[in-house]
């Protein structure tokens, strides 16, 4: 059973009621919420995901509600539960879909240490992967929803998680957040992309959630090799410009970028130096979503090691 | 500042030094650019070329090894002295890299 396969009275009796079990690749969530927004976000955005029955291991048990007292109807706020926990302070009403993606995102960063988890985007094609590791604001989210919608396999815009155990990338495809100006420009990429509703005045300015590519959640479970780390510069007005990088400097910026490096030890430098040792490695410029995705395609079409 | 005691010293640089062994320090190497793993600190650092090319000759010789001997692995010239060589042990040794096994004789 997929989400989109529940009706929508299902839907919202499984969320007002025992939650809705998502798996989304690795990672099963159980989504909480009588909220509207969240009951059509999750509609929309984990509409091909794969619903899991009750008695399968659940990861991370969250919610999104109003606060008890006077912030539930007077300026109204939402909360994120975890676990029965309340990590972060409320934040305005209309904001319940956003901090579901910013929670689901922290669950996965804090706590799910079985893989070495970078903060970086990543995609594949013909067997080979992307991953694009980059702090906010570098225009990593938009070129990996560019690369989705041009023949990319999306695997997560923004947790890469790695199997210490075999190198391999496994895939969230969960939906892509995007932030101010990066949503028009990738309306107008691609008619195909579906794009909730956007949400002003955020920590992040305007944002809004673009579903996965259908096909990228049914192919969530088939790991991915990694053949090349791009570190990502939006520049506007720029040509797309490929740089090589020291890779050195590539498996660096990995330890920097990495949520949980320190916690696997000698295993995580070893983890990583493994992978950069199998990736191409290169700084990337870029002014133009399609000169963008051109110059990757090329890319992809590049002979395999 | 702490005032220092009448008379006291630092003593004489180390003259014989040692690297951390592989149980504490993993490497890896891409052409002449090193990566180091330190257990004790959980730090990782990349290292420039010489002070790799220092760290690895002491974690090879099975020996406590004399600045004289790293100054001709690093192609020193004799008349450059060592100052420089004993700051970059010592920048090592804080790194977890080098330990200080003896004063100059």
């Amino acid at each position: 059973v997929i989400v989109s396969d529940l009706s929508s009275a299902q839907l919202r009796a499984a969320l007002a009621g025992p939650g809705l079990r998502v798996r989304t690749g690795p990672v099963v969530t159980r989504i909480s919420s009588r909220l509207a927004e969240v009951v059509n976000g999750v509609h929309l955005h984990y509409a091909q995901h794969p619903v899991v029955d009750a008695a399968s291991f659940t990861d991370f048990h969250v919610s999104i509600r109003r606060p008890y007292g006077p912030r539930r109807w007077f300026k109204r706020q939402v909360l994120f539960d975890f676990d029965g926990d309340t990590p972060f302070t409320p934040l305005p009403g209309d904001q319940g879909m956003p901090m579901l993606e910013w929670g689901m995102n922290w669950c996965v960063s804090n706590h799910f240490h079985q893989y070495v988890t970078i903060h970086a985007g990543a995609v594949e094609r013909g067997g080979r992967a992307i991953i694009v590791p980059a702090p906010p604001g570098t225009g990593k989210s938009t070129l990996c929803a560019g690369l989705s919608f041009s023949g990319w396999r999306l695997l997560s815009d923004e947790l890469t998680l790695i199997d210490p155990a075999t190198g391999l990338i496994h895939g969230l495809a969960r939906p892509i957040g995007l932030k101010n100006a990066s949503i028009e420009v990738l309306r107008r990429f691609s008619p195909d992309v579906r794009i909730g509703p956007t949400v002003h005045e955020t920590t992040k300015g305007s944002v809004a959630h673009v579903a996965p590519p259908p096909a990228s959640v049914a192919q969530v479970d088939r790991p991915a090799r990694p053949a090349w780390i791009v570190l990502p510069r939006y520049l506007a007005g720029s040509q797309a410009t490929l740089e090589p990088m020291p890779q050195a400097e590539a498996f660096m910026q990995l330890v920097d970028n990495s949520f949980n490096y320190h916690l696997h030890g000698a295993r995580g430098f070893a983890v990583l130096a493994a992978l950069v040792d199998g990736c191409d490695c290169y700084r990337f410029t870029y002014g133009d979503l399609s000169e963008a995705a051109a110059r990757f395609a090329l890319l992809a079409a590049s002979p395999g090691s | 500042v702490i005032p220092r005691r009448p008379g006291a010293s630092d003593g004489d640089r180390p003259e014989y030094w040692r690297g951390s062994s592989e149980r504490e320090v993993s490497v890896h190497q891409w052409g002449d650019d090193t990566v180091v793993y330190v257990r004790r600190s959980a730090e990782t650092h990349w290292l420039d070329s010489e002070a790799a090319s220092a760290y690895l000759l002491l974690r090879a010789t099975p020996r406590p090894v004399t600045l004289a001997e790293l100054a001709t692995h690093l192609g020193r010239a004799e008349s450059e002295g060592h100052t420089d060589l004993s700051e970059l042990l010592e920048e090592l040794s804080e790194l977890g890299l080098a330990i200080p096994d003896g004063p100059a004789p």
